[in-house]
């Protein structure tokens, strides 16, 4: 069995570089930084909804409980409520650089919020769930969420300070 | 194999399939932003994460 623990975890590590990749991948690529903003929506989007679905999984297969659920659901809906906020923000923008002062306290107040949410989760998310397994799956779906809130924070810094 | 390893592998496998699904969609949306504009991008990343709002809800 340990066998297979460890396979898993090479999976999910696995499936942690993947995202991270695809999420750098699009802060390095060409385009305008409006347009990249636009990929890093588009990065979070989908990494939300596959973390969904693996939620919504997990709970039916009894990997993760009704409490451990209770615990990551509200801090989700802010991470996604947060997204959907910049990228209202985004389609009402031609440029980064033309950002006004207000929009520019918008969203990094917004996406701020999101941070502090996930290193809320990874502190004491980490501490909350005691099964190795559970913790596993926990760290990957909050280190995925935190690479495209970081890549966001980077994308946003580069258009302001331009 | 016993039979509570065997139901373990099976959690395990389905897991892995999870996993992998997920990805497929992570690289499959990664490789079509190549031929969108900002709009499209947009109203995309605007739809998963509704999407994932009703999922994330219901729960």
């Amino acid at each position: 069995m340990r066998k297979i623990l460890t396979k898993k975890t090479s999976f999910i590590i696995s499936l942690i570089l993947v995202f991270q990749l695809t999420s750098a991948f699009s802060c390095n690529s060409s385009g305008s930084k409006v347009r990249q903003l636009a990929k890093v929506n588009d990065d979070l989007g989908q990494g939300l909804l596959s973390t969904a679905e693996i939620l919504r999984d997990s709970k039916a297969t009894g990997v993760l409980s009704q409490d451990d659920i209770d615990f990551l659901k509200p801090i989700l809906k802010t991470i996604g409520e947060t997204n959907l906020s910049v990228i209202t923000i985004g389609k009402s923008l031609n440029s980064l650089e033309d950002i006004p002062i207000g929009k520019q306290e918008q969203i990094l107040q917004a996406i701020s919020f999101a941070s502090d949410q996930l290193t809320l989760l990874n502190n004491e998310g980490a501490l909350r769930i005691k099964n190795q397994e559970k913790r596993l799956l926990f760290n990957a779906i909050v280190l995925a969420m935190q690479t495209s809130v970081t890549s966001v924070i980077r994308i946003l810094n580069l258009g302001v300070k331009k | 194999m016993n039979p509570a390893d065997f139901e373990k592998l099976l959690k395990l496998l389905a897991l892995i399939q999870q996993g992998l699904v997920a990805v497929n969609e992570i690289l499959v949306n990664k490789a079509s932003q190549g031929g969108m504009d900002e709009k499209a991008l947009s109203d995309r990343a605007e739809e998963h994460t509704k999407e994932a709002l009703d999922i994330i809800n219901a729960l």
